[in-house]
């Protein structure tokens, strides 16, 4: 598997939403996203599903994205989109059952393979308890994870994933980014948008930082680079600290985020 | 079989399809013996093998017509409903709501009365049929992105009202004697003396318009996770949009321009059928086609055995269920549709 992106541009509502943005990913890699709000990282995300027409090329595997055939592509590249409102009370078990979708099936009749790759996933993510459950009575927290284990569950070749961990606490998103590591070790490749910088760090082997349309950094997790770039981008200073042997990212905010009222106790 | 396997089926429309099919046999032979004058089933039985005979000519040429017509029509409005909530993410989208049978009726009456097209014509279905797909259009197509619950209500106000005044003004113009009665029939839909060719121009238009709705369903179901992950999903949602707004059209066309505009059962069907089938909206589709066809016969019926002078219509039967429930769902929505407005 292979996605490329060439010189990819993007207007929206008149206003230069992706500036030339290019690079590659092959599988096996675990990117993360970030840059601040408004930055394009959705927009980017679309383009890459191929849900998005612009200027610019992306290719999968050396075909446009936008030349593959709905359900191919659907087969090729899930995706998590940002909005996760689940809008009607279909049990967990159907909700997962969508990602069946594009390989063939038909709601009012799955076929033994279907049950069977549904069966798998709600085992996988421990979810059988909810199996009958409407996902819409699930927390917030559950949800997100219901909406990821369906995007997982289309078994692509690749994931691109839009804030996977929001609104969950940090217990369930380092479950979350556990999960996508896996995903990934079985030769897949995930893009997620991520926010918090130091888990971002962590789950990454690839750090793409995007701002104002621009890709303004893409290097594996380094130091040095995220430093230079925190700074300009997000107005913040990283530190490192060793504890136990560990490192750990600490970040400040510079001169001019700090305030009275946002001093630590 | 994995063990796990059986659970999948709970939710399976396996056990209500069958049954409402039973219930709409069941309606269709009390459809053809109930009426003034009633048939025992062992006279449908004579009628049936002696078209001459005065219980033939009351079956074939006054009962049937109108035992076929009310579960076609029926059905035209349950998929036409259920395509329509899951479509707008909305569970109080209706083809009556949106105003789609009453610009319908206008459209009818107008063929009728200026552009002198017979009223048992496949023109007059057309006539019908462009003038519902310009209202599913303008909320389908145009306001149909994620549209406000009160975008959508207040466009279908204004687009009913519309049509419904402008259907008044058409029929005052006509110099008709009839011309109030006229506007009744439109507005309201009734399926009293209908005969066979108002089933011949019915039945192509309302069959092509089920076929379309009936296609939709995979994308109806993958539009609980919304527009991008359908798209996601492999669903095509431009063309998603046009099958519906044109499944909607043919099918309410077709209904209104023999029955005039019943209302309410695309919205009582598909919430008639949520109760066994759950919510999927690609599921929901073919049992509230179904339940709608039950529906408008048993409507049928009703105001056939309803003793009063002048003739009950079917759809002042549909309103008088249709409407509280309508405000059923909206009370019981009340705190989600507000985020909307």
């Amino acid at each position: 598997m292979r996605l490329a992106l060439h010189a990819v541009s993007q207007n929206l509502a008149g206003r230069k939403v992706l500036h030339d943005v290019s690079f590659s990913l092959a599988g096996g890699e675990r990117i993360a996203l970030i840059g601040p709000n408004g930055a394009g990282k959705s927009t980017l995300l679309r383009r890459m599903a191929g849900l998005m027409q612009g200027e610019g090329a992306v290719l999968f595997d050396d075909r446009p994205v936008d030349a593959l055939d709905a359900m191919a592509r659907a087969r090729a590249i899930a995706y998590l989109p940002q909005e996760k409102r689940i809008a009607w009370g279909i049990s967990v078990e159907a909700l997962i059952g969508l990602a069946r979708l594009p390989h063939g099936m038909v709601p009012d009749a799955p076929r033994l393979s279907d049950i069977r790759a549904i069966d798998a996933v709600l085992a996988r993510f421990s979810l059988d308890d909810w199996r009958h459950r409407p996902a819409t009575s699930l927390s917030g927290g559950e949800q997100a994870r219901v909406l990821l284990a369906r995007a997982m569950a289309v078994e692509a070749p690749l994931l691109l994933a839009d804030e996977p961990v929001a609104a969950l606490d940090p217990r369930q998103q380092y479950r979350v980014l556990d999960a996508l590591s896996r995903y990934a070790a079985e030769g897949r490749s995930v893009v997620a948008v991520l926010h918090d910088i130091a888990l971002a760090l962590r789950w990454a082997s690839r750090i793409l930082i995007l701002d104002n349309g621009a890709l303004v950094a893409d290097d594996a997790p380094d130091a040095a680079l995220i430093q230079a770039r925190l700074e300009a981008s997000f107005g913040l200073t990283a530190r490192f600290i060793e504890e136990d042997g560990a490192r750990h990212l600490l970040l400040l905010p510079s001169a001019a985020l700090q305030n009275e009222d946002l001093k630590m106790p | 079989m994995s063990p796990n396997s059986h659970h999948f089926k709970q939710n399976h429309p396996a056990r209500l399809t069958p049954l409402l099919y039973g219930v709409i046999v069941v309606l269709m032979l009390l459809s053809l013996m109930l009426g003034a004058a009633r048939l025992t089933p062992l006279a449908l039985w004579h009628g049936l093998w002696h078209p001459a005979s005065l219980e033939g000519l009351i079956l074939y040429e006054i009962r049937l017509p109108r035992s076929l017509l009310a579960p076609l029509i029926g059905a035209a409005f349950g998929a036409a409903g259920a395509a329509l909530q899951g479509f707008l993410r909305n569970p109080l989208a209706d083809p009556s709501v949106l105003g789609a049978p009453q610009m319908a009726a206008l459209g009818a009456a107008a063929a009728i009365f200026w552009g002198g097209i017979a009223s048992t014509s496949l023109g007059l279905a057309s006539v019908a049929i462009s003038f519902a797909l310009a209202s599913v259009g303008l909320v389908v197509l145009v306001a149909g992105r994620a549209a406000s619950t009160a975008t959508m209500l207040i466009a279908g106000l204004a687009i009913a009202s519309l049509a419904s005044a402008l259907l008044s003004f058409v029929l005052a113009l006509s110099q008709n004697p009839f011309a109030l009665a006229e506007v009744v029939f439109w507005l309201i839909g009734s399926l009293e003396d209908r005969s066979w060719a108002h089933v011949g121009i019915a039945v192509p238009p309302i069959l092509l318009g089920l076929g379309l709705l009936l296609s939709t369903r995979r994308g109806l179901s993958a539009l609980v996770l919304g527009e991008e992950a359908a798209a996601s999903l492999g669903v095509d949602l431009a063309g998603l949009r046009w099958r519906i707004a044109l499944g909607v059209a043919l099918a309410i066309g077709g209904a209104v321009s023999v029955a005039g505009a019943i209302g309410f059962v695309g919205l009582l069907a598909p919430h008639m059928v949520r109760a066994a089938m759950g919510q999927d909206a690609g599921r929901v589709v073919l049992p509230a086609a179904l339940a709608g066809a039950a529906l408008v016969l048993a409507a049928d019926i009703l105001a056939r055995l309803i003793p009063s002078p002048g003739e009950i219509k079917v759809g002042m039967v549909t309103a008088l269920v249709g409407v509280p429930v309508f405000l059923l769902v909206l009370v019981k929505n009340r705190a989600r549709f507000t985020e909307g407005l």
